[in-house]
């Protein structure tokens, strides 16, 4: 574990990815220190340039957009981990089971997730948001479902190349219960493409969420979120630039930042998968 | 071995090849120099990692360059230089002038031509032959390696082919351009045993119809016996004797020829142990100052860890690197 | 071949049915339908009874599937339910919109991603490559509708420029048929070639440190052959397949640049759609998304045991 990050910080996209993450982290985690005014209040001073105690300057409500910007990370860290962690955990789970028992219970996984996956990602979570309805909840359901899939075939790929191992022939030749072998001998080599996949699903995760936003269908207003804040933005971007500039250098730093540590991660973890250096 | 005889195919003088590692570097090839003579088959045998097949791709100036560097030394191939060529000229050299074989033909064509294709693809390079008659040749060559219904063949895919088909289309293609020198690295090593003793027939028989010479190196001690008119013996870098095959292992000079020599011998041998040369191969950047076998010699004294010998030329024309023998030249 | 091609369609028959049936199933599923929704949460039971038998959602919903699993069948996709016109018709004029936009958007993408991944492999570990991986990477962080967005803005602050606000088809008049699509075009490409760059690269490093390749350099080939004609021949089966991955998510992905492009495209008509549970609409649409990529995974397939003789479909 220690030697994992110390591989990682020597890598210069490892440092560069692992600072951005953490600065985003942060700010989603600190926001209310942060932020220098309520993300909510509307003011008098309508689309003001950067200045005047206003970081970012203001929104067509007079709303400062700084201020939204942070919390907005916090709509973003929260839908990401969250939505990826419930696809990881039901990926796991589904491949786990469909590589491990094969047969009936594989085809019938591996057809469901065809059908899940025959989908592009934006269409299959906004036809779920819209049809549950959009709110937090429902987005962060919405993009975990469509996770599903991607961590269901690694982790299945990686289960069947285990299994078929001689040792893991061996041990269940002596008797050793089907769980026992599935956590001590099989998940412990599941874990590293599973790790990959994870930190590759987050950048993703955070992109839909502001699409989904962004088209109306994610966290609603007045609440920020650096999709809506984008599309509100479209009004008067011409008068205020500022409004579109700062939610997209937002929206492209948070998802740049998870792909360089994925890339990073990947790298060390799977060498089979490392881009030829 | 005096000076360059230009009646040799190819001269090799003082060859020095580096390795850029992360921590300094290593010698992987040191100050190696031999000749072969027309029509001859020169045997280059040692253990993985001696700096044979690096010597090889050296020659043929197919050496990875970023990592490995010719120091030193000079590659004369009927006595034009080729270290100092230019990538262009060393481009219409590779492929006319040389011939090269490779250890795995399976994996030795692209598999998304035919093997009609790759072999005129040859003579594309080389000469100035349309189409039509470049695959014409390329079918007339695959008959002459000893493949059967040639024209056939040649419309087909690599991955249908056997391991020994592919290694005889992989001579015909290193042949087609009729190059004056073929080199083979540990051409037959990835074949069944069978077909190992068809191709060597092969190229045998090829190199003697022709009057090419050839450069063959191996690990193996029986394919060197069964091939080779001469052969040189690499260990660690270091090209220890070098002699005609039937001198080399009736009386071998340097210890370690020697000791290669006791160990096949006592595979025949009846009952008793297995004979090996006591310790094992240091890596190439661990080697001492002074000769690289000394470790392991069983006649070395303080001189051989010090000081490196130098090659002895003798009046019959072998050669041997070693304190002992050379100086009683 | 042929017989396998047959096959492979067959086969997705089931898969498209259960799609439809998924979708048919989530979308009368959910409390509140499309008539409630016109008329508002308060309405006459009459009223209301009236519309459900106008739009025949009066009967059990399994019942209502084969109502319009039938009318598909024949090729009535049934009617929409806000605008009354046809569903069918709809989806094939709205679909060449985004199949011209995603033929355009490939091209942009390829134009910059095989060459500039091919420069990065040759020249790796210079700045050249360096850059180009840089840029592939912003390629797949920017998401469409944020430098869509801000090509629009760039445009109209900087170039006072507005893209047309309506859409040329291109059996009227090709021109301009590529003025209104040209942005969006370029966005999408720009973003696409990020992903097919890194595989370009990747695929023709592998290949270029194989076996075949050092035969062909021994044979004295033009580094320019050894590129060109066998690594990048061999690099094309990745290649291919990540574009095939990426024209199936343009097709759905180009909802939100439709938008901001203002676009008639296919994915603003499901989007719209789906908020106002106009039923045949996405069911219609959702189908259609569905057939063609089974279509274009077919394709990809072909192209494969064209490119491969190694691959043979028994």
């Amino acid at each position: 574990m220690k030697r994992f990050f110390a591989a990682l910080l020597r890598d210069k996209t490892g440092r560069l990815g692992l600072a951005g993450v953490l600065a985003v982290l942060l700010t989603a985690l600190l926001a209310p220190l942060i932020a220098t005014h309520d993300p909510l209040a509307m003011t008098e001073s309508l689309r003001q340039a950067p200045g005047n105690g206003f970081l970012l300057g203001t929104d067509e409500f007079g709303r400062d957009v700084f201020s939204r910007l942070v919390y907005g990370a916090r709509v973003s860290v929260y839908v990401g981990l969250v939505a990826t962690g419930i696809g990881a955990l039901c990926g796991l789970a589904l491949g786990l089971a469909a590589g491990y028992y094969g047969g009936a219970v594989d085809n019938a996984i591996m057809r469901l997730m065809d059908v899940l996956f025959a989908f592009p990602s934006i269409l299959l979570a906004l036809a779920i948001v819209a049809v549950l309805g959009p709110d937090l909840g429902n987005t962060i359901v919405a993009i975990g479902i469509v996770r599903i899939p991607v961590f269901t075939r690694t982790v299945r790929a990686e289960v069947l190349s285990v299994k078929s191992q001689e040792y893991i022939a061996s041990v269940r030749s002596v008797g050793v219960r089907d769980s026992r072998v599935l956590f001590r001998h099989v998940l412990p080599n599941v874990m590293a493409p599973f790790i990959v996949q994870t930190t590759l699903s987050l950048s993703s995760a955070i992109l839909v969420e502001a699409s989904l936003s962004f088209l109306g269908l994610g966290i609603q207003p007045p609440n920020p979120s650096w999709g809506s804040m984008l599309s509100e933005s479209r009004r008067v971007m011409e008068l205020a630039p500022w409004t579109a500039i700062a939610p997209t250098v937002a929206i492209v730093l948070a998802i740049l930042s998870f792909n360089l540590l994925g890339d990073a991660v990947r790298d060390i973890l799977d060498p089979k998968l490392k881009s030829v250096e | 071995m005096s000076g360059t005889n230009d009646t040799n195919v190819l001269s090799v003088r003082g060859l020095s090849i580096r390795l850029a590692t992360r921590d300094g570097g290593a010698s992987v090839v040191d100050d190696a120099s031999f000749d072969v003579g027309r029509g001859e088959v020169f045997g280059i045998v040692g253990e993985s990692g001696c700096g044979k097949s690096v010597t090889a791709y050296a020659i043929a100036g197919l050496l990875p360059t970023p990592p490995l560097r010719v120091e030193a030394g000079s590659v004369r191939l009927g006595g034009r230089e080729l270290l100092s060529a230019s990538p262009a000229e060393m481009r219409s050299v590779r492929g006319k002038d040389i011939g090269m074989i490779f250890q795995e033909p399976m994996t030795a064509l692209d598999p998304l031509y035919t093997i009609g294709e790759q072999i005129a693809e040859s003579l594309e390079f080389h000469s100035s032959l349309d189409k039509r008659a470049a695959m014409e040749k390329a079918i007339a060559m695959l008959g002459r390696v000893g493949i059967p219904e040639p024209r056939r063949i040649a419309a087909e895919y690599p991955h249908r082919l056997s391991g020994g088909m592919l290694q005889r289309v992989v001579i015909a293609m290193a042949m087609i351009n009729e190059p004056a020198l073929l080199i083979a690295d540990e051409p037959t090593t990835a074949l069944d045993v069978t077909i190992q003793a068809q191709i060597l027939a092969l190229m045998n028989d090829l190199v003697g119809a022709n009057g090419m010479s050839m450069v063959l190196i191996t690990h193996d001690l029986g394919v060197v016996a069964e091939t080779c008119d001469r052969v040189a013996v690499f260990y660690g870098g270091h090209l220890v004797e070098s002699a005609p095959v039937d001198r080399i292992f009736a009386e071998p000079l340097h210890p370690y020829t020697d000791g290669l020599r006791r160990s096949v011998e006592s595979i025949g041998g009846a009952g008793g142990k297995l004979y090996a040369i006591p310790g094992s191969v240091p890596s190439a950047g661990r080697f001492g100052p002074g000769c690289r076998f000394h470790d392991r010699c069983g006649a070395r004294v303080a001189r051989c860890g010090i000081e490196a010998p130098p090659t002895t030329v003798l009046p019959d024309g072998r050669t041997v690197r070693c304190w002992l023998r050379g100086e009683e030249a | 071949m042929r017989t396998y091609i047959v096959r492979r369609v067959l086969l997705f028959i089931p898969v498209l049915f259960g799609i439809s049936l998924a979708v048919f199933a989530l979308l009368h599923m959910i409390p509140g339908d499309a008539v409630d929704l016109m008329m508002g949460v308060e309405a006459n039971p009459e009223l209301r009874a009236q519309l459900l038998r106008q739009y025949g959602m009066d009967y059990p919903w399994y019942v209502q599937y084969w109502n319009w699993i039938s009318g598909v069948l024949r090729g009535d996709f049934g009617v929409s339910m806000r605008t009354g016109l046809p569903v069918l018709p709809e989806i094939l004029s709205r679909f060449k919109v985004t199949l011209m936009l995603t033929l355009y958007s490939a091209v942009v993408s390829w134009l910059i991603a095989i060459p500039l991944g091919i420069l990065a492999a040759i020249k790796r570990n210079t700045w050249v490559d360096g850059a180009s991986r840089f840029l592939a990477l912003l390629g797949v962080s920017i998401p469409n509708f944020a430098l869509g967005t801000m090509v629009l803005l760039v445009l109209s602050l900087v170039f006072c420029y507005y893209p047309p606000l309506d859409y040329t088809p291109f059996l009227a008049s090709p021109l301009g048929n590529l003025k209104s699509l040209i942005w969006p075009s370029l966005v999408l490409g720009a973003i696409m070639a990020g992903s097919v760059m890194r595989m370009t690269r990747s695929a023709l490093l592998e290949n270029l440190q194989q076996d075949y390749v050092r035969t062909v350099r021994a044979k004295g080939a033009p580094e320019r052959v050894v590129v060109l004609r066998h690594a990048l021949k061999n690099s094309l089966l990745p290649i291919v397949t990540i574009v095939g991955m990426q024209i199936g998510s343009l097709l759905g992905g180009t909802v939100v640049t439709e938008q901001i492009f203002s676009l008639p495209g296919l994915g603003l008509y499901t989007l719209t759609g789906i908020t106002q549970r106009d039923y045949p609409v996405v069911q219609g649409s959702i189908l259609f998304f569905a057939f063609i990529f089974v279509i274009i995974n077919l394709i990809v397939d072909i192209l494969y045991s064209r490119i491969d003789p190694r691959i043979s479909y028994r």
